[in-house]
């Protein structure tokens, strides 16, 4: 018989477990904790009702027609001249000679539909270490994505070359407006203009930074671009009956962004910027607000069964249904909708408070339309 | 002009044009292999698992960065989604037996790893679905070292995951902050493998379809432009979430942003400083033969949900 003390037993767990991978020496985590009380229906529907406004009512059809009255401007597809973008010298230079993708004069797929996919025109080469700038647009513009890249040659730039960006934000916020209404195609109609913010109000610019920190520990960073976002925002006529709030413009399904130094634009994005139908939804199918409440509770609890939800945001704005093909190219009904965004994370948290919370924290957002969807204006794209 | 006139102006230019030289299409110079490892279905305590709110979309919003990789060129290397997602996947095994990163996060050269995340002290934690080894949460830089990437294979590393690149956390006192979790202390300065670039977030981040296409447009602006720039002009968004009702566009202060965050580092400030200002998917430069140097890349002020304005 072999007797084994229990140092002995332990060398051989201890060696035993390095062979077949059994952990060691760790310490554990402490265990889950018990799950949270999950969020009953009448606390979520509790929630909605508190966040959304009387705007939104049990009879929806007339805030519906105000919002398919909402102003639009041309489509993108009427505004972009592309061959006129490239030559302009914030984008290729009038000498330029950029090269296209073969695909770009592939407008359709092989089933015949139209190609949600975009042309691309480059200078230079996108792999390698070179300068490079690359154009983008959908080829069918009714999608509404254009895109502008630029980059230096690698080595162009030292750390010690870096500069603050000397721009004010609001010479960026128009430097932005010109150029995604002059180079791509967005209608100044649908961009909010600074003088009319609120006063206080600030414009949607931020100084892109970087940084680091030396050996001695010091830190030094160098604002070097600025960023401007651009939402779609369409004019309409909205007040909230109970509160007296207008909303002098509403959110519609698009975005832009343009990142600039003071050696001009680097990046600039057109996103889902869609050719948009108002002609396609009938007001008299507006949801009631206790229809509406219930459909966001029932997609609240399917997310989040979870934990208790700290608090909602709200947008009433429009949305996209499903493209429709036509003989010019391609258009999106345009549905009036309610954005609802959930977090089950207070907006802020000190340290202390963020160690407690533990990892359970991502928020989700989904939109919902205002009117019951009929075949001719489709489901709404996936938000 | 009319849609159609600009439309056949526009196929006229291509076709013809001056401006035209060639036809070309992108090809890209080295393939690499990426792998994305995504929970959207969590596992309650009460079932035996690690907690956690479900986020179905998760998985797909993340798979468009994937995807997209594969239009150019790369492998899709392993698309692990739910299942038995354990820190197994992710942990060093020197730091205990059984940690396979070796074959799965750091067998890569791209990997994105979506969880709920979460700040734990000086680091990230991330939510499994199930326990390995008494471990739940991944811990990730700092003072942890469940996780050290880049010893083995690994170059570019993306959270899809909150708390992932805290301002706090970048430079903490006594470690390397986020960069812990992109190395090895035991076998980088042996092997010299490094990781290049990590990407995260800021404070809380947001899950909806709309955001899928700024994974796909990661990826694909991560070979025209530098990986840091096309992470965080793709992944930020300003006034995005909370917003009361009256104030979509945050002209009253109620919105709150989406804040993406990029760390490079190196053996010299030029390395660390080309890695967040140069290196891209097609332009991947040799390991860093160590960390002592390293670039943030952020928006200062951004303001997300869950934490103060990015301030590092």
């Amino acid at each position: 018989m072999i007797n084994l003390s229990l140092p002995r037993i332990a060398q051989i767990v201890f060696f035993s477990s390095l062979v077949i991978g059994v952990p060691v020496a760790v310490a554990e985590d402490p265990p889950p904790p018990d799950d949270p009380r999950p969020p009953s229906r009448d606390e979520v529907i509790a929630l909605v009702e508190r966040a959304l406004p009387s705007l939104i009512s049990e009879d929806n059809s007339g805030l519906v027609k105000s919002l398919l009255a909402a102003r639009l401007g041309k489509p993108v597809s009427e505004n972009l001249n592309v061959v006129g973008s490239l030559r302009d010298a914030r984008v290729f230079g009038p000498r330029s000679r950029p090269s296209f993708d073969e695909e770009c004069s592939r407008g359709f797929t092989e089933s015949g539909d139209p190609s949600p996919d975009p042309c691309y025109a480059r200078l230079g080469e996108q792999a390698g270490k070179g300068a490079y700038r690359e154009f983008s647009w959908s080829k069918h513009l009714g999608h509404g994505d254009v895109k502008f890249l630029r980059r230096d040659a690698d080595g162009t730039v030292e750390p010690s070359d870096l500069k603050p960006v000397s721009l004010s934000d609001e010479a960026a916020y128009q430097t932005a407006m010109a150029f995604v209404v002059e180079l791509m195609g967005v209608p100044p109609e649908e961009l909010i203009s600074p003088d009319e913010l609120p006063d206080g109000a600030s414009l949607p610019v931020r100084s892109l930074a970087i940084g680091s920190v030396n050996e001695k520990g010091e830190k030094s960073s160098v604002e070097a671009y600025k960023m401007v976002q651009l939402p779609r925002a369409l004019k309409v006529d909205l007040v909230d009956p109970a509160s007296g709030r207008a909303l002098p413009r509403v959110p519609a399904t698009g975005e832009a962004f343009v990142l600039m130094n003071d050696a001009g634009v680097w990046q600039a994005g057109v996103r889902r910027w869609r050719a948009l139908s108002p002609e396609q939804v009938d007001p008299a199918q507006a949801k009631t607000r206790s229809e509406l409440v219930n459909e966001i509770a029932d997609a609240i609890l399917t997310n989040e069964s979870y934990s208790p939800i700290d608090f909602l945001g709200v947008k009433i704005g429009l949305m996209a249904g499903d493209p429709t093909p036509t003989q010019d190219g391609i258009v999106y009904p345009m549905l009036p909708a309610v954005e609802i965004s959930a977090a089950v994370v207070p907006k802020d948290l000190s340290e202390e408070e963020q160690n407690r919370l533990g990892p359970n924290t991502a928020g989700f957002t989904q939109e919902f339309p205002l009117v019951a969807l009929t075949e001719v204006s489709s489901a709404p794209e996936t938000d | 002009m009319t849609r159609k006139g600009n439309r056949n102006a526009l196929l006229s230019a291509i076709g013809t044009s001056v401006v035209l030289t060639t036809l070309t299409a992108a090809v890209p110079s080295v393939a690499m292999e990426v792998k994305v490892f995504a929970i959207g279905d969590f596992v309650p305590s009460s079932s035996g698992g690690c907690g956690g709110g479900d986020r179905g979309h998760w998985p797909d919003m993340v798979d468009a960065w994937y995807d997209h990789m594969a239009v150019h060129g790369h492998t899709k290397d392993g698309q692990y989604t739910d299942g038995s997602m354990t820190i197994q996947r992710f942990c060093d095994p020197d730091w205990i037996g059984g940690c396979l990163d070796h074959q799965y996060a750091d067998e890569a050269d791209a990997t994105m790893i979506a969880t709920h995340g979460g700040d734990n002290g000086d680091h990230w934690v991330g939510t499994m679905r199930y326990s390995y080894a008494g471990h739940c949460g991944l811990d990730g830089g700092g003072n942890a070292h469940d996780m050290h990437l880049g010893d083995y294979d690994l170059e570019f590393l993306h959270f899809s995951s909150c708390y992932s690149a805290d301002d706090d956390n970048l430079n903490p006192a006594g470690n390397r902050g986020v960069r812990e979790a992109m190395w090895d202390p035991v076998d980088s300065p042996v092997n010299g493998r490094f990781a290049h670039v990590v990407t995260g977030n800021h404070g809380v981040m947001y899950i909806r379809g709309k955001y899928d296409d700024d994974y796909e447009d990661f990826a694909h602006d991560a070979h025209s432009v530098g990986i840091a720039y096309s992470w965080v002009t793709n992944s930020y968004h300003s006034n995005a979430e909370g917003c009361e009702w009256y104030d979509p566009f945050n002209w009253f202060g109620t919105c709150q942003d989406i804040c993406p965050v990029a760390v490079s580092q190196g053996q010299s400030d030029a390395r660390a400083f080309n890695g967040i200002h140069y290196e891209r998917y097609n332009n991947v430069y040799s390991d860093p033969s160590n960390n002592n140097y390293w670039y943030w890349m952020g928006y200062l002020g951004c303001d997300p949900v869950g934490e103060f304005g990015f301030n590092p």
